[in-house]
């Protein structure tokens, strides 16, 4: 993805480049939630241990 | 009938033991030393060649150095990259060391929220940072003429002071993280006695508590330093286009645009950058080692409840730096990924015409066929591959590293740290070699994805080390020691002991790993 945005931007197609850019902070973003909810999960499962 | 227990395994058993662990540490070992040095060795080979690597009738020379420092545009890469490192680190190290102070010693208001949004743009993918930048402050951004014209500020993102701009806020988060380490480690028992005989709050955070830091500023800066000269998509959205080249997109645009492909001269400017990094990295290595002189003498810990060790403000300046917070929050990172979103849902994100005239889902369908639509598959098979493997490896080598008694085992830290010191462009240019040269299996390597997620992986395998060397040492060695005496094998040991307890660490280095791949 980022060879493809900066390639893109050096064409100045920068409507689908920030679009490309949004998909990378939302699969990001994602990955930290679902970390944080296991973990999360994982000490209040142990809560009692 | 009497059996006797034999105390000492046979000469057959310690044999039949020793060879199989001893052999898989062996092999991890030559794993990691074969994958760290492969993208550097090749590099340095082919600096020193008269013609590409894959061109027959080369010879050993030095013509690529002298090149390159006989021309005028490296001469003033150079000069770019040095000031643009150089105002990075002051910046970043004023910012960041404040920042670190104001929310750890001081009764700011928010001072819980604002750590997790000041280290955002760590987690945040790079380009998207700059992209987004370009959007709203870039020469045709949104709030460009708002900065410039209303607010008066002689403000140019393609100029090497306004890079550097972007580059502190990028930097702040490394300086914040490392500087906050540092104060919640430290004893606030000086704080208190300064405050305790008067002193005001001002002059105990600039006479107590920031000489206390100094240690955490230099590695901070150091770090930032190293970062910032490798630095490569900043030039090359906002620099090359006005002729700003830094060292990297110097080399990038030599690379990309040369009549052969792999000229000599890039590789030996690949070579000079990758030996100031590892100079610098060494030198914040030694300056690391000392700092363990470098202690607080204290007595108890600080006050429970209240504020910590920490200092009481006016109440007028906890109203102005908590709104200063939030205000760099808000400009440097969150506004910046808003004009992102919007760019990414508009024709055109101008200030002449409102956005909501302008909305178009075109950009979110161009995405979703053709060459975007490929690269965003690659990209996540890749991380997800790349980060499950290398976590796999880099957990096995570092229980060699530190829980065995293979008798390479010293070298192995140094390796694993290493890919950090190498810039992420002289890793792709080193990997390319590497793959023209071993062959098999390089050609096939350089026409598919795993050729991309093994320099991609190479690059980010510093974080799980960093992420496992901790977690290993919380584990202790008893463990290892009871499986082994009950008769298991080092492997057995390692595997259904030790890396079970792991499985939170070994999951945040899977997940860290997954975003690193991800955003390069």
């Amino acid at each position: 993805m980022g060879v493809t945005m900066l390639q893109s931007e050096q064409q100045g197609v920068n409507g689908p480049v920030a679009a490309l850019a949004m998909v990378q902070v939302a699969i990001t973003v994602v990955a930290i939630a679902v970390a944080g909810r296991l973990f999360a999960a994982r000490t209040r499962g142990r809560r009692n241990a | 009938m009497t059996t006797s227990v034999s105390l000492a395994p046979g000469r057959a058993t310690r044999i039949r033991r020793l060879l199989p662990g001893t052999g898989v540490q062996a092999a991890i070992s030559a794993l990691v030393l074969v994958a760290v040095l492969a993208p550097v060795v090749p590099l340095v080979y082919a600096s020193v060649q008269s013609a590409p690597i894959y061109q027959p009738g080369r010879y050993f020379t030095v013509a690529a150095y002298r090149q390159l420092f006989t021309d005028p545009a490296f001469w003033r890469a150079a000069g770019n990259t040095a000031e643009f490192a150089a105002i990075t680190t002051a910046g970043a190290l004023v910012l960041g060391g404040g920042f670190a102070v104001v929310c750890g010693r001081t009764d700011v208001p928010g001072r819980r929220w604002y750590p997790g949004l000041l280290i955002a743009p760590l987690v945040l993918p790079p380009l998207g940072l700059i992209l987004g930048w370009n959007a709203l402050y870039g020469p045709g951004g949104y709030a460009h003429d708002f900065l410039t014209q209303t607010l008066h500020l002689p403000f140019n993102l393609s100029t090497v002071p306004g890079m550097a701009v972007l580059g502190t806020a990028v930097a702040v988060p490394v300086v914040f993280l490392v500087c906050q380490s540092a104060l919640s480690g430290m004893d606030s028992s000086l704080e208190d006695a300064a405050r305790s005989v008067g002193a005001p709050a001002l002059r105990v955070l600039g006479e107590v508590t920031l000489p206390m830091l100094r240690p955490a500023l230099v590695n901070a800066g150091l770090l930032v330093f190293t970062l910032s000269i490798e630095s490569l998509g900043i030039p090359l959205v906002f620099g090359s286009p006005q002729g700003h080249d830094f060292i990297a997109s110097y080399l990038y645009t030599q690379w990309s645009s040369a009549f052969t492909p792999g000229p000599p001269v890039v590789s030996a400017g690949a070579t000079v950058l990758l030996g100031c990094a590892c100079v610098l990295l060494l030198l914040r290595g030694t300056l690391l080692r000392n700092q363990a002189r470098f202690v607080t003498i204290g007595g108890r810990q600080g006050a429970v409840g209240g504020v910590p060790g920490g200092v009481r403000l006016p109440a007028a300046a906890r109203l102005v730096l908590s709104v200063l917070l939030g205000l760099y929050v808000a400009v440097t990172t969150f506004a910046p990924i808003a004009a992102l979103g919007l760019s990414s849902v508009t024709t055109e994100l101008t200030p002449l015409i409102a956005p909501w005239h302008l909305f178009t889902a075109g950009n979110w369908r161009a995405i979703g066929q053709g060459a975007f639509a490929s690269s965003i598959r690659n990209t996540v098979e890749i991380a997800l591959a790349g980060a499950l493997i290398t976590t796999a490896v880099v957990a096995l080598a570092t229980a060699v590293a530190h829980r065995s008694r293979f008798p390479l085992r010293r070298g192995l830290p140094f390796l694993l740290l290493f890919p950090r010191a190498i810039p992420g462009l002289i890793i792709g240019i080193g990997f390319f070699w590497t793959f023209l040269l071993v062959n098999p299996p390089g050609h096939a390597l350089l026409d598919s994805l795993w050729g991309v997620m093994l320099a991609l992986s190479v690059r980010s395998l510093t974080i799980a080390y960093f992420v496992l060397s901790a977690a290993f040492a919380a584990v202790g060695e008893s463990l290892d020691d009871a499986a082994r005496s009950a008769g298991a094998s080092w492997w057995a040991a390692i595997t259904r002991i030790t890396l079970p307890i792991l499985r939170p660490a070994l999951f945040a280095a899977f997940i860290l790993m997954f975003i690193s791949i991800l955003h390069d």
